[in-house]
């Protein structure tokens, strides 16, 4: 028996007779595209897939450790009878694309969220409190609780691994003006001074880039100044400690540095203390492990990096800290398999491959569970020495509070070391400059507590 | 005797060459392209920078003791890590090429029409659709491709383009062909109108006569076109970036700078390789066609 509805649309078919152009083109246009694209992709459409876990994160400064993930994936993706995919962007790139994933509230299941990202991206990822006490408890404890953080309070991400700063030093220069190895802020001013006048200035970045807004933070830390309150919400940037420490800065640049560091970028730091220009640098290890893959080798044609040491970032007035990179991972909520997601967070966080992801990094990604930190790599190599330890001394974006989506803003904008840079230069006074920083930073607070209500 | 002199016979008998060109002007010329020197430094300088690079050494690029102007020898290592380490030749190049392709295509035969129409055709409206094009070309990016992403995941749910280079052959057309029509559009204004009715006088329909006559005037246009749309595809990060996350599937743009910008640490070397690999073709295309692009970038400046 026929419908009245099938009766219906054969009658409309039969009054208005051939269809009309419009609808035949229409109808073409989308069988042909549809048909096309499925063949041309040579993809089944999404429905008839298979499940697949995606994972997105920034390309490591180890290839191996991308590999040591990548099998990990492939591992669990096995046991648990999936697909997976490991893809990677440039860690400049890789805002863009978290950003356009959740504009679109559609890409991969797991994300590589660094320092305040959980915090801006509150709204957007799963909380995963329960995991993070579950791998914390196993784990020894967490070095730092204020990262991974939403705007909720609850924690967003699983703390990842830390990049931190150590100050990177040519022994052999320093050997060669009768100096030890400097502990203090002004050690390093006196040494840096020395140096500059033998050709061999310091080199920290006072310019739009990573290390500039990590180092700079540090040496304000050091020297008693916060940018913000314990809060999160209170600018306190406008102190004499803070002026204190831009007119220290502003020293360290007249007195030990050259003016290229107003221009470099993260880069260039290395390539100063490699070729034998630089004396110190605050840095990861990367001058280090470029040094020994490039083979770079000194005047005397000795290598470089047996010349390289790591030490403690140096200490102020108020004590040793510095800034860190943080990286953390987080489950979106809009996922496909959210499930899968925190399963595979919890087989990769699990001791063995924790460390096997540490050693792929040969040391750039220092642990935040407790119980990592004493990693036998770190006693492998005397270069690696510092780094159990620096975490005591380290700190994230936003400290004393956490990181938050406003303090985010304010270390794109580079707001910090433009700051630093009037000084620097003559252009501003330590005080103007102060003040002129409160007040851009104030702006982006009001607007960030008008966001969240 | 060089060919622009020529020999008369004097009436001793003797030979004598008369140049065909007075000294003046050779000395104008000399002048004018000792003037135009600096230029051709100053554009030729980053391909320079890029070339030698890519064949020094990483130890030789990271010593600050030597000139970074020249090489002390040939180093082929990165080149070899492009090939060898990363999906550089089987699969980013391939990619860009096939994208860049697709889209000139497709832009600039849209565009020719649209732009054509424009020109040509009286309806109503014409005037604000022509400025409504110039409007859309306008619009940065960084800002179509925030609603450019719900078109892209809402055609993925029933076709997966998403992770394919099909997402950026549907949406770089969406900057080109604006841009196309715009600049067609001026070019086809300097077509005498006179030309297109002869057409129609001896039994040519709109098309023919758009086929046969208009079409074959614009060529310095249509190429002027071609050559930016495949510059402008060719180049393109943003929409790669965003719409395309999977190692194979990547473009130039995005490829080179995933696989050797490893945070601080550059592979300066093989990142100059892949620069200047990638530039050749443009290069080479613009080379050929460069009276083209002049002309018709020109045409439509003055009446």
């Amino acid at each position: 028996m026929v419908s009245k509805t099938k009766l219906t649309q054969k009658n409309e078919t039969l009054s208005t007779g051939a269809p009309s152009r419009r609808k035949f083109l229409k109808g073409t246009a989308a069988a042909s595209g549809g048909l096309a694209g499925i063949l041309a992709a040579g993809i089944a459409p999404a429905t008839a897939q298979t499940r697949e876990l995606k994972m997105l994160t920034n390309s490591h400064f180890v290839p191996a450790s991308d590999v040591e993930l990548e099998r990990q994936l492939a591992e669990f993706g096995k046991a648990a009878g999936v697909k997976t995919r490991l893809d990677r962007v440039a860690h400049l790139q890789l805002p863009a694309v978290l950003a356009g994933e959740v504009q679109g509230q559609k890409g991969h299941d797991l994300v590589s969220v660094g320092n305040s990202n959980p915090h801006l991206y509150s709204k957007h990822l799963e909380s995963v409190d329960d995991l993070y006490e579950k791998i914390g408890k196993a784990g020894g404890g967490w070095t730092d609780g204020t990262v991974g953080k939403g705007s909720d309070g609850h924690h967003k991400a699983i703390p990842w691994f830390f990049i931190s700063f150590p100050l990177a030093l040519r022994t052999d220069l320093i050997a060669s003006i009768n100096e030890d190895i400097p502990d203090t802020w002004d050690d390093v001013h006196r040494v840096g001074t020395k140096l500059k006048a033998k050709g061999h200035p310091l080199g920290i970045q006072i310019a739009h880039s990573v290390d500039s807004n990590m180092i700079l933070r540090g040496i304000m830390w050091s020297y008693g100044a916060k940018l913000v309150d314990e809060d999160s919400k209170t600018v306190a940037v406008n102190s004499k400690e803070s002026v204190e420490a831009f007119k220290f800065i502003a020293a360290l640049y007249n007195d030990a540095m050259t003016d290229e560091v107003l221009a470099w970028d993260d880069r260039n730091n290395n390539v100063c203390l490699n070729s034998g220009k630089c004396s110190m640098i605050l840095n990861p290890i990367s001058a280090y492990r470029s040094a020994i893959k490039a083979g770079t080798k000194d005047k005397a044609g000795n290598l470089v990096h047996h010349s390289i040491q790591h030490v403690m970032p140096p200490t102020g007035p108020a004590g040793r800290h510095m800034a860190a990179s943080f990286n953390n991972m987080g489950v979106w909520k809009f996922a496909k398999e959210k499930e899968l997601a925190k399963e595979f967070m919890a087989f990769h966080f699990a001791k063995d491959n924790a460390e096997k992801h540490l050693t792929a990094s040969k040391g750039y990604n220092q642990p935040v569970l407790a119980g990592n930190a004493l990693h036998p790599l770190y006693a492998s190599n005397s270069k690696y020495y510092f780094a159990p330890f620096i975490g005591w001394y380290t700190h994230a974006i936003g400290w004393p509070g956490v990181p938050t989506a406003a303090v985010q803003t304010v270390v794109d904008q580079y707001l910090l070391p433009d700051a630093v840079a009037t000084v620097a230069v003559g252009k501003a006074s330590a005080e103007d400059a102060v003040k002129k920083l409160e007040s851009q930073m104030k702006r982006i607070y009001r607007r960030a507590a008008k966001r969240e209500g | 005797m060089s060919s622009d002199t020529t020999t008369l016979t004097g009436s001793t008998g003797r030979e004598v060459g008369v140049n065909k060109v007075p000294i003046w002007r050779r000395r104008k010329a000399a002048a004018n392209y000792i003037a135009l020197l600096p230029y051709v430094f100053f554009a030729l300088f980053p391909f320079y920078i890029m070339g030698i690079t890519s064949i020094k050494t990483d130890e030789e690029i990271n010593n600050l003791g030597q000139s970074p102007f020249w090489a002390t020898g040939i180093a082929t290592e990165h080149y070899v890590y492009l090939a060898n380490n990363t999906s550089f030749f089987n699969h980013w190049f391939v990619n860009t090429l096939i994208v860049t392709v697709a889209v000139t295509i497709i832009s600039v035969s849209i565009g020719t029409l649209a732009a054509y129409a424009l020109a040509r055709l009286r309806f109503r409206g014409v005037e604000v659709f022509g400025v409504a094009v110039f409007i859309t070309y306008l619009i940065p990016q960084t800002l179509l491709f925030i609603p450019l992403i719900d078109v892209i995941n809402t055609i993925d749910e029933v076709v997966p383009i998403r992770d394919t280079y099909w997402s950026l052959i549907l949406t770089y057309p969406t900057f080109l062909i604006p841009f196309v029509t715009w600049l067609l559009m001026g070019y086809f204004k300097t077509i005498p109108v006179e030309v297109e009715e002869c057409a129609y006088l001896d039994g040519c329909s709109r098309l023919g006569a758009l086929i046969r006559v208009v079409l074959p005037m614009a060529i310095p246009g249509i190429m002027c076109a071609i050559l930016f749309s495949i510059t402008l595809s060719w180049n393109e990060l943003l929409y790669s970036l965003v719409f395309i996350q999977n190692e194979t599937a990547k473009t130039i743009s995005v490829g080179v700078i995933t696989e050797l910008i490893r945070g601080d640490i550059y592979y300066w070397g093989s990142l100059m390789a892949a620069c200047f690999i990638g530039a050749l073709p443009i290069i080479m295309i613009y080379g050929f066609f460069m009276d083209y692009f002049t002309s018709g970038l020109t045409a439509g400046a003055i009446k």
